[in-house]
């Protein structure tokens, strides 16, 4: 035990433990003027799935670019929250877009425009970013799609 | 001794003293430095001899708690890496990111819960600046059919 410790203890006071157990994940972090934004799906603000399944088995490729669609209206609160003003960011840098994919469906680019679109429409040239596009096995909860993305602040 | 290395003393871990086990191949570097980021390749649970402690699949052969142990694992061996890399780990900043691979049968999705371990050893030995933005994903097949993967990229103190 440290002296100050040992001092307070006989002041009868025990600092208590701060337990981040399961509490380690921040929806964003910054470097700079970049900032990584954590793996986003389709949840509602409350995080319970808006969708869920697997494209290409349970859902349709388009459900697939719907729940893209979903997970970056997400991702823009984050984002929002993030930078304060949108008008802060200065662009997109790179988007890793994940389906939960199965069966026959080797679509991933088209219906991860799903995502990208959003930040295109919304940004313009500035929205555009450098993506890769991938299947995997499952994601948590569920959900039929997860992607995370760094964008580049103004400075 | 480092305060990072303290925090590990009190919560019974020990990093291995040399990250040369780690080395899954040649031609692929363990990490690399660019400025001041450490970019960490994808690590497995190794133990000190390194071979993988954990073969085989989330909700297959491994329970999600026997992942979490697994994903703590891969904090152990990748404290090693960081160790060996600045010499000293209190010369970590902050962690940036983190991406979190895990092998996965069945539909098993409790992929947070699981990767939680890798991240839950980070902020018992950095606190706040072990916080890191994640991503999960449920691989189909990994290296070594190992059930978790994690790489990371670190900011160093200036």
């Amino acid at each position: 035990m440290t002296i100050p410790e040992h001092n307070l203890a006989k002041m009868g006071i025990d600092i208590a433990h701060v337990d981040r157990a399961g509490k380690g994940v921040l929806p964003f972090r910054r470097y700079k003027d970049l900032v990584f934004v954590s793996g986003h799906g389709p949840f509602d603000m409350e995080g319970q799935p808006l969708m869920q399944g697997t494209v290409g088995v349970d859902l349709t490729p388009e459900q697939g670019y719907e729940a893209a669609r979903l997970a970056a209206v997400r991702m823009l609160a984050t984002i929002k929250d993030a930078v304060g003003d949108l008008d802060n960011i200065d662009y997109f840098v790179k988007a890793l877009c994940i389906f939960n994919s199965g069966g026959d469906f080797y679509d991933m680019p088209a219906q991860a425009n799903g995502f990208s679109h959003i930040f295109t429409r919304a940004f313009g040239q500035r929205g555009q970013h450098a993506r890769a596009a991938m299947g995997c096995g499952t994601h948590s909860r569920n959900v039929p799609f997860m992607v995370d993305m760094i964008l580049k602040l103004k400075r | 001794m480092s305060v990072a290395e303290k925090r590990l003393e009190r919560i019974g871990l020990t990093i291995y003293g040399d990250d040369g086990t780690i080395r899954s191949g040649a031609g692929n570097a363990l990490y690399t430095i660019h400025e001041d980021l450490l970019f960490i390749t994808g690590l497995e649970p190794r133990g000190e001899d390194g071979q993988p402690a954990f073969v085989g699949r989330l909700g297959r052969e491994y329970t999600r708690e026997e992942g979490y142990q697994a994903a703590r694992l891969v904090a152990v061996n990748m404290l090693t890496v960081i160790q060996n890399a600045l010499g000293d780990l209190d010369r970590v900043d902050y962690f940036i990111k983190v991406m979190a691979l895990v092998n996965t049968a069945d539909g098993f999705s409790d992929l947070p819960e699981v990767a939680d371990g890798f991240t839950d050893v980070m902020t018992e030995v950095f606190g706040e600046r072990g916080m890191h933005a994640r991503t999960e994903l449920g691989a189909t097949n990994l290296n070594n059919n190992v059930p978790i993967i994690c790489d990371a990229i670190i900011k160093i103190r200036d």
